[in-house]
């Protein structure tokens, strides 16, 4: 088997990219601390870091299989192995970045606190599921990394399924699915919405997106379980469409 | 111990790359793979390394089914005419990276390689001319010590000082330590006398596959004036003639018949001449 040297090349290399992001993350939050000391602002937040990290895993997945692929094959790797060690890697890197998020959260608060800035910074998790981003009890941060960890495997097995099913796709089809899955969604579905549907889609939409993130109004009053198991269904249902093109994906 | 190729077909929309293709390449021996453009020789070399499939058909290496095999497919190394690895890999990380996927690859072999080719191991691929990304990609192929090495096209572009240097390395190598090794290329007459074993795919068939001083042995050449040269060939395999001022030259499978030969010239044939009698035919 050929699963650690495998492992072992993806990681190294997806760790170079996370490495640069992280350190893009930091100066940014340096430069917006020190703006808001020079310039004595106040109200400044420093929001939703997991949105830019789940960005940031949603280009990594789409730029994730091309070069692995051929890089694996060209050292007689099956495509069986790939895709196990594919998921090995999207668990390690999504716990990694996971943590990493939750350690630099607290970093950031704990020196905003310190500086005396009026910097707020809150996560995605706390703006969803508590009424402040600030620390309250263990069980918080525990449900926190698993909400980001399970999220960002959603968006990660998101990226990588369209990469490699454009691969797979002929030039006919990606230019088809390219310009008419977005096409459908953001113009096809609204006017479908509005005239033949009488706006039930949408509402079928925003309560599907309720149910699944587990949001129901009130920040104490959500619920991440529901965000968590969905985030995982996600992961679970593109990594079996990924393996299904995967498995008969040609060297070209 | 060999690759055993059993009844492989494979289609590319409606041509038919392969038809029902069967063979075995044992251990230890040189192959020449040849075929003209199109025949089905780079087809068959990426389904036996699991990169394409086979529409129907089985390949088993050293006994083990080589589908999505990974202890099968990793007794072989194939290098291709085009290059998988990352663009923006060096040269040395290739070596590294090969060295974990390939625990047998000899790294101090592969550097001595390739100072002797006088390739770079800091430079990236991507900076890497037509003919120094082959010497590349024979480095490597030379370094890793599997079993099966398969080679399509392995001097493109190479100058001839460096296509020498890489056959009687190939056969230093080869004398020291013996492997198989399937070569597909067109320059037939270059490595006529490195190949054990010649296999000549025509039209997605295989239209011959045996050793090469036998499948020599059995034919010949024979040149005179037309009549005398048609009265000869009457009733033999004739691969093909050639007409020049007014001499022809029959190519013929089989034994020269020199009691009727009177005034005709009787010669071998090389394995270019033969292979292309054989494919023109």
């Amino acid at each position: 088997m050929k699963i650690k040297p495998s492992y072992q090349y993806q990681l190294i290399d997806n760790l170079k990219s996370i490495m640069i992001y992280y350190i893009i993350i930091i100066c940014v939050y340096i430069v917006v601390l020190y703006t808001t000391a020079v310039t004595t602002s106040t109200g400044v937040s420093f929001n939703g870091l997991e949105i830019a990290t789940l960005i940031y895993l949603f280009v990594s997945g789409l730029c994730a299989f091309k070069d692995n692929f051929l890089m694996l094959e060209q050292n007689s790797v099956s495509r069986k192995t790939m895709f196990n060690t594919r998921i090995l890697i999207a668990f390690t890197i999504c716990l990694i970045m996971a943590v990493i998020d939750k350690l630099l959260l607290t970093a950031f608060i704990a020196i905003a606190v310190a500086s005396g800035s009026s910097i707020q910074v809150i996560s995605l998790f706390g703006m969803l599921y508590t009424n402040a981003g600030v620390i309250s009890t263990i069980w918080m941060h525990i449900a926190g990394l698993i909400f980001s960890f399970c999220f960002y495997l959603s968006v990660l097995a998101v990226g990588y399924f369209i990469t490699v099913l454009f691969y797979r796709l002929n030039k006919l089809g990606r230019v088809a699915v390219g310009v008419g899955v977005p096409a459908f969604l953001c113009i096809g579905l609204p006017i479908l919405n509005a005239t033949v549907a009488d706006g039930k889609i949408g509402d079928a939409y925003i309560k599907l997106m309720v149910f699944a993130m587990g949001i129901s109004g009130s920040g104490s009053a959500n619920q991440p379980s529901n965000a968590i198991i969905s985030g995982l269904v996600v992961f679970a249902i593109f990594s079996l469409f990924g393996w299904l093109l995967i498995r008969k994906a040609a060297v070209r | 111990m060999s690759i055993e190729v059993k009844n492989i077909t494979k289609h590319y929309g409606k041509t038919c790359a392969l038809n029902n293709v069967s063979l075995t390449f044992a251990d230890n021996k040189i192959y020449g793979l040849l075929g003209r453009n199109g025949a089905g020789k780079s087809t068959l070399l990426n389904i036996i390394s699991n990169r394409i499939f086979a529409d129907s058909g089985t390949i088993s290496i050293d006994g083990m089914p080589a589908l999505e095999n990974d202890a099968a497919i990793g007794r072989l190394y194939a290098m291709g005419e085009k290059t998988y690895y990352p663009e923006s890999m060096r040269i040395k990380e290739v070596f590294k990276w090969t060295k974990l996927f390939y625990p047998q690859f000899d790294d101090a072999f592969a550097r001595s390689l390739a100072e002797q080719f006088g390739l770079k191991l800091n430079k990236k691929i991507k900076s890497l001319s037509t003919g120094y990304l082959t010497i590349f990609k024979l480095v490597v192929a030379l370094s890793v010590n599997t079993p099966y090495i398969l080679l399509d096209e392995p001097v493109l572009g190479l100058d001839a000082n460096n296509r020498d240097l890489f056959y009687r390395i190939l056969l230093e190598k080869y004398s020291n330590n013996p492997f198989t090794i399937i070569i597909s290329t067109h320059l037939i007459e270059e490595v006529a006398n490195l190949i054990e074993d010649v296999v000549i795919i025509k039209e997605g068939q295989i239209i011959c596959s045996e050793a090469r001083e036998q499948l020599l042995a059995n034919s010949y050449s024979v040149a005179g004036s037309a009549i005398a040269v048609d009265a000869y060939t009457a009733g033999k395999k004739l691969l093909g003639c050639e007409m020049l001022t007014g001499l022809k030259t029959a190519y013929i499978m089989g034994q020269p018949d020199c009691v009727t030969a009177g005034e005709l010239e009787f010669a071998k044939i090389d394995l270019q001449k033969l292979f292309i009698q054989l494919t023109n035919a």
